[in-house]
């Protein structure tokens, strides 16, 4: 059985775009379609038309991009499964859907403009848009596409993390890839992603939004707390869609506005009322440190330092019995390694801001996505790593990031430190997108 | 369910004068010119502002001569500023500048959804310092790639090599010229140049809209598309009075 319920979307016209006497340029499609098994698959997509000169039709291209996507799945779906099952369909989503999704988007854009020639020559740039999209069935559910999208899951207690957003180097500014670009259909991978419906975990929401629902909030905590509030209100009340993204453009970014929410539910289970805000949410325990006897700190602290100090103070230990040699990969040279507790200013920095980043794993990607300038200049040696190390008082981050360069040592200097599986493959992330220096052949 | 407490907010938008003050500028009435031209322009920038309410138009300025300096440091509201008079005196530390709004523009302090902020040089000479260090600053820093960048050249004396290389080349477009630095050859151009940036720059920086990622084979045609200029000045080298500078 599908436990997927019916995806329901809505999409309205920004305030800017409203008093500038500018349509909606973005478009939602939800819907039902089957597999040739006669089983029940949902899809919703959501497609942001460029707003620019340029892109004079971008209104068009996006309900275009949206309807497209709807009918490529639905041949998909009808034709036989691709071979080696979820892996199969993890590849479609990635390659095979977006080659036909660009294919046939281009043959539509160039259908209606033969239709309704406008002035000059024809061009896809004149439809440009993005495109979300995710399917959902009762074995797994995936994404795909491109552009400034994002992508939030809700869980049954209301926390909300980020899932999707776009991370493309040259996607600068207001700058975002889009269908019209010739290479498009190679942009999906990037995107895409399959995720098996484990029986245990069927009772969450997905929310797909275009950016003018992010951009209007004041925060990241904003973002997954409105989509949260989103997810469950939809549920209640689809009516009040419309009146709520009016309200976000308005009071936000001004921008057009469009969300498309999934959800799967277990049966006779509904969504709890999220929290009242995501920062304040309970954060999960801190990660378990190093194996080394726990011991207390030297001198009572207030109770949210303490489990850094802490763990400061096994690490410490544990440094004593092991010579310091992790930790000379740690901090620099320069300084003397820290002995039985963390003395150092820096060291208790970087202790507190693992613990803080750990404890908040939803926002974790935005906060190293907002340094990615420090990943790409560490990789090609534009920022020494020492001198940032040094500075970890004042910049705990940029400390973390510099001893996390990836070096020859296959042991994470960071893992002595405490960081949750959740940060160091968040780090991982950003390194694989920042490219190193080119390789000059002699 | 009642709407959920999350704060919504627009999108801050930095503008930032980058004036030269060395001791040139006294010459001709250059330094009053650019102070009287400033001044005149925020009533129009506030219009913008009020127009524009998804936008929050925040102004700073750098000053420099023997060093670069802020001149206005906290980001300010438009509708809340009041201009005070720079002083010329000095030599130019143009690098210098640059390099002081390379570490404003950096993440944070710079917010992470602002809108592409405008940065406006504006210079009657040729820097006295590393220029090249302080645009490679400068250019390391997303935002400062992000921004739209104009130059304003003020009499003959001016380098205008450099202030290309501030707002650097961008390929002529169907209609139009490659984009230049501004040539403002007295206080009226001067004047007309400071009203357009700081009009009808900041409202098309206030509402942009999304557009193509640069690839390869297709660069971007600037981070937002710039308005035209008024129809009396629309060649940036067109004379628009008596040459004074």
């Amino acid at each position: 059985m599908n436990p997927w319920v019916a995806p329901i979307g809505a999409s309205r016209a920004g305030a800017a775009h409203l008093r500038a006497g500018r349509p909606c340029q973005d478009a939602v499609l939800c819907g039902e379609l089957r597999d040739a098994a006669g089983q029940s698959v949902m899809l919703m997509a959501v497609a942001d038309g460029h707003g620019g000169r340029r892109y004079r039709r971008s209104e068009v291209g996006s309900r275009l991009a949206c309807e497209t996507a709807l009918a490529v799945v639905a041949d998909a779906l009808a034709a036989a499964a691709p071979g080696d099952g979820e892996g199969g369909w993890s590849r479609w989503l990635a390659h095979d859907l977006p080659e036909m999704v660009q294919c046939r988007w281009l043959e539509a854009v160039q259908a209606h403009w033969q239709g309704d020639p406008g002035e000059g020559d024809f061009e896809p740039l004149l439809y440009g848009s993005t495109l979300g999209l995710v399917v959902m069935t009762s074995r797994w559910w995936g994404h795909t596409g491109l552009g400034d999208w994002d992508l939030v899951r809700v869980e049954a207690d209301g926390r909300a993390r980020l899932l999707e957003e776009e991370n493309e180097p040259t996607a600068l500014g207001e700058a975002t890839c889009s269908l019209c670009q010739p290479q498009a259909a190679s942009l999906f991978a990037r995107r895409a992603a399959l995720h098996p419906l484990a029986p245990e975990e069927r009772d969450f929401a997905l929310v797909l939004c275009t950016d003018g629902i992010r951009k209007s909030c004041a925060s990241d905590g904003d973002f997954l707390t409105l989509a949260a509030w989103l997810a469950r209100s939809a549920a209640e009340t689809a009516g009040i869609l419309p009146e709520a993204l009016d309200r976000i453009s308005r009071e936000g970014s001004g921008d057009d506005v469009t969300v498309a929410i999934g959800r799967s539910e277990a049966p006779g289970e509904e969504l709890p009322p999220p929290p009242p805000a995501q920062a304040k949410q309970t954060p999960p325990p801190p990660p378990s440190p190093p194996a080394a006897p726990e011991a207390s700190p030297p001198r009572p602290l207030p109770r949210r330092r303490r489990p850094a100090i802490g763990r400061a103070l096994v690490i410490g230990l544990a440094l004593a019995a092991a010579g310091a040699g992790w930790l000379a990969l740690v901090w620099p040279r320069t300084q003397p390694p820290p002995q039985a507790a963390p003395t150092s200013p820096g060291l208790r920095a970087a202790l507190a801001e693992v613990e803080r980043l750990c404890s908040q794993p939803a926002t974790l990607p935005l906060e190293l996505r907002r340094r990615r300038d420090l990943f790409v200049a560490l990789r090609q040696g534009r920022q020494d790593p020492a001198r940032l190390k040094a500075a970890a008082a004042s910049d705990p981050l940029a400390a973390l990031i510099a001893a996390d360069l990836p070096a020859a040592h296959p042991r994470r200097p960071l893992q002595a430190l405490g960081a949750c599986p959740a940060l160091l493959e968040a780090l991982s992330r950003q390194w694989a997108e920042s490219p190193a220096p080119a390789t000059v052949i002699p | 369910m009642p709407f959920p407490d999350v704060k919504l907010a627009n999108r801050p938008l930095h503008f930032l004068y980058l004036c030269d003050c060395s001791g040139s500028m006294a010459a001709s009435g250059k330094m009053q010119a650019l102070n009287q031209a400033i001044r005149q322009s925020l009533p129009g920038m506030a219009a913008v502002a009020r127009d524009n309410p998804e936008a929050r138009v925040l102004v700073r300025a750098v000053r420099f001569a023997d060093h670069a300096v802020w001149h206005i440091e906290t980001p300010t509201p438009v509708d809340q500023l009041e201009w005070r008079d720079l002083q010329a005196g000095g030599i130019t530390a143009m690098g210098e500048a640059l390099k002081l709004v390379a570490a404003a523009l950096q993440t944070p302090p710079m917010e992470v959804r602002a809108l592409p902020p405008v940065l406006v040089l504006i210079s009657d000479g040729q820097p006295t310092d590393d220029f090249a260090a302080g645009l490679e600053a400068l250019l390391r820093v997303p935002w400062a790639q992000k921004a739209v960048r104009l130059a304003i050249a003020l009499g003959h004396d001016a380098d205008l090599e450099v202030l290309q290389r501030f707002i650097g080349t961008e390929p002529a477009t169907a209609g139009r010229s490659p984009r230049r630095p501004l040539q403002a050859s007295n206080a009226t151009s001067l004047a007309q140049y400071i009203q357009w940036a700081s009009t009808a720059v900041v409202g098309a920086a206030s509402m942009p809209a999304s557009r193509v990622s640069e690839t390869p084979l297709e660069p971007a045609a600037g981070n937002i598309p710039l308005p035209d200029l008024p129809p009396t000045v629309l060649d940036p080298t067109d004379d628009v009075g008596p040459l004074v500078w």
